[in-house]
């Protein structure tokens, strides 16, 4: 604690520091909720930047992207319902609804409170636990990260109340859409056609772009949607009471602990930690009924969970020096850059830059949250838009996000395939979000599964004798179990009233 | 009548259709895993396996969906011709309704990214936000001059925000 505290003045005492926090916190926000552009996008093109920089300035710009990046998702997905990021999908099954009824103030502040305690959260774990956390994550196997990301894809099943089996053919077009390009170990072509362009598989963020915005778009343009303006907002104080906030520390608790751990595992991230922990909480909420209608319990999970796991991300990358995701992957880049190789020893070498960087996330955790708070009259001026004039802007926004992923055309066709699948399924009542579990823990699911039947000589058995992997498991068949048995009382009890009546 | 009869029979069978489509979609996809390459061959679990997984899932999942939604549909036709329940009115016409206004957006979104490669971001999203503005505005806020002005500023302020501040790469055309 007392070197975490002797690291702030070699922040305070340096006016850069102070520019650069405000801008990249501020950039980060606005790459976050601008749906297609992510965190990974402002820090690689920021990264040039960093060249010219000391070490202390350039990670105080690189931190500040990624953590006002993660953030900024939730301010579109809860006005628009199109989540800037990939980490905000879950925030929108609440806030969307929050928003039509005029709650937008009071989800984006409940929004805003969550992100930043999940990122006090996340610092606070790797600010305490980060050498220990390194030997546990180190520990984990193939089995294991096989296990967890079967358990995420069980999930699912909280994420489709009409009904069962449309979610899950919804999560199985997700899986074939994520076998399209390079097999995992062989790097074999697969269901490519001849199409180059689909070597590496789709874009994850054109995809999820299209699917949500395109999808929004296209629905919009209905006569009696195009017309209006989205939902007026009424302003709530800060938007939740002494007791609701207490009342949601546990669910808090709960999503921070998901979004950490799943940060440690790396490959994972994000993108799926916030779907997890919204499931979990679903499941784990005396009112599971109540999800996806609008109340703050969902957008607490989701927030809090994504914000959590930068901390979680950044435990490989300091103690292991492996990059949990593309984020780490650069920041990693910018420690070679500096001369620093990240992995054992560089925890015990580099303790008091290690504790800067702890200070720097702090500081720009308080910031993004200051300039997100400050700024929710200016996000909220969003809804005075009429849908006919914002949508389509937005779509410019999104293909722009997407051309500058790879700066390729083909990333755009691939927002519109993906919206006109998102719109032609939600047509029949599909679910969208189990298409995206599928389409991110397919490829993940699949390289820990063939690498860990590999190791065990195809011997499936043997995942039972990696500890954390026959809890995953276990946990797996249970949630399973108790969903159809669920299903099934459900479905008598509905067919008996019917009789009755 | 040939009308209603036709579109109640749409109605009723959508989601069998759907889950057929998807049966068929999910038997592709396991007879197309025969082109995949092999490289680990000395193991039962190789690039073929997981799409043959999923494929049969998906088979087995669309087939229950089919089943339950000709059941339903059988059950739905049978109360609504007996007059148990009152079947719903018929939809507007196409080319009045919503679902025009959608397929236009959607034709008018193709043929913008379409023109991206040959006419660039400016031109090319000038006459796309112009384009859908009109077709989507209801005619009381059809202000010509008002609705251009709003694309051609957004329009320039995105392409220097992105192009100068964030110095991204914008989509650039052949012609201009």
């Amino acid at each position: 604690m007392s070197q975490l505290i002797a690291s702030f003045p070699q922040i305070f005492t340096d006016p850069l520091c102070y520019v650069l926090i405000l801008v990249g916190c501020t950039v980060g926000i606005i790459f976050g909720c601008i749906p297609g552009l992510t965190a990974g996008i402002a820090i690689a093109l920021s990264l040039p930047l960093t060249l010219k920089l000391p070490i202390i300035p350039s990670f105080t710009l690189l931190l500040s992207l990624y953590i006002g990046g993660i953030s900024g998702g939730l301010i579109s997905a809860i006005l628009i319902k199109i989540p800037g990021t990939p980490a905000s999908v879950a925030t929108t099954f609440e806030g969307g609804p929050m928003a039509d009824r005029g709650e937008a103030w009071r989800a984006l502040s409940v929004s805003i409170i969550f992100s930043f305690i999940g990122t006090l959260f996340g610092i606070a774990v790797l600010c305490f636990m980060t050498p220990i956390l390194g030997r546990f994550a180190l520990s984990l196997g193939m089995h294991d990260y096989f296990a967890v990301a079967l358990f995420s894809l069980t999930l699912v099943s909280a994420l489709c109340d009409k009904s069962l089996i449309k979610g899950l053919i919804a999560c199985g077009i997700g899986l074939v859409l994520a076998c399209v390009g390079s097999a995992p170990i062989d790097g074999y072509t697969r269901f490519t056609f001849g199409i180059h362009s689909l070597d590496a598989g789709f874009s994850e963020v054109p995809a999820l772009v299209g699917l949500f915005a395109m999808t929004e778009l296209l629905n919009g343009a209905k006569r009696s949607e195009a017309g209006k303006k989205l939902a007026s907002f009424r302003r709530h104080g800060i938007g939740i009471t002494g007791r609701e906030f207490v009342s949601q520390l546990p669910n808090a608790f709960v999503s921070g602990t998901i979004g950490t751990f799943i940060g440690i595992l790396p490959g994972i991230g994000a993108s799926v930690c916030n779907l997890m922990a919204y499931g979990v909480s679903k499941k784990l909420s005396r009112y599971p009924e109540k999800y996806g209608t609008g109340i703050i319990d969902g957008l607490v999970a989701s927030e809090t969970s994504n914000n959590a796991c930068i901390g979680g991300t950044m435990v490989p990358l300091l103690t292991l020096g492996i990059p949990g995701d593309t984020v780490t992957a650069i920041l990693l880049g910018a420690f070679t850059i500096n001369g620093l190789n990240p992995g054992p020893l560089f925890y015990q070498e580099n303790i008091k830059l290690i504790y800067i960087i702890f200070a720097i996330m702090l500081v720009a955790s308080v910031v993004t949250f200051l300039i997100q708070f400050v700024g929710i009259r200016g996000f909220t001026q969003l809804l005075r838009v009429p849908k006919y004039m914002l949508l389509p802007m937005v779509l410019v926004l999104c293909i722009v996000g997407s051309f500058g992923a790879n700066n390729r055309i083909f990333d755009v066709w691939t927002l519109l395939f993906w919206g006109v699948l998102g719109f032609v399924l939600t047509k029949f009542d599909i679910p969208l979000t189990p298409i995206i579990m599928g389409y991110i823990l397919g490829p993940i699911t699949e390289k820990y599964l063939r690498r860990g039947l590999m190791m065990s000589r195809n011997n499936f058995m043997d995942f039972f004798n990696h500890r954390v992997a026959a809890i995953f498991l276990i946990l797996t068949v249970l949630l399973v179990t108790v969903t159809f048995v669920t299903q099934v009382v459900a479905l008598v009890k509905s067919s008996k009233k019917k009789k009755d009546a | 009548m040939k009308n209603r009869s036709f579109s109640d029979f749409v109605r009723r069978y959508k989601e069998a259709a759907f889950a057929l489509v998807m049966l068929v979609l999910f038997s592709l996809v396991i007879y197309f895993t025969k082109d995949i390459r092999l490289l680990v061959i000395n193991t039962t679990v190789t690039a073929r396996f997981w799409p043959t997984v999923c494929g049969i899932a998906g088979c087995i999942l669309s087939g229950i969906l089919f089943v339950q939604s000709v059941i339903e549909g059988v059950t739905l036709a049978r109360r609504e011709e007996s007059g148990e329940i009152e079947k719903p009115e018929l939809g507007e016409r196409f080319f009045e309704g919503d679902r025009f206004r959608s397929l236009a957006t959607l034709l008018l979104t193709f043929l913008y990214i379409a023109g991206l490669k040959t006419f660039g971001f400016l031109l090319m999203t000038v006459l796309y936000l112009f384009c859908v503005f009109i077709m989507l505005a209801e005619k009381e806020n059809r202000k010509v001059w008002k609705l251009l002005l709003i694309d051609v500023v957004f329009t320039i302020l995105v392409y220097l925000l992105f192009r100068y501040v964030f110095k991204m790469i914008l989509p650039l055309g052949t012609i201009w």
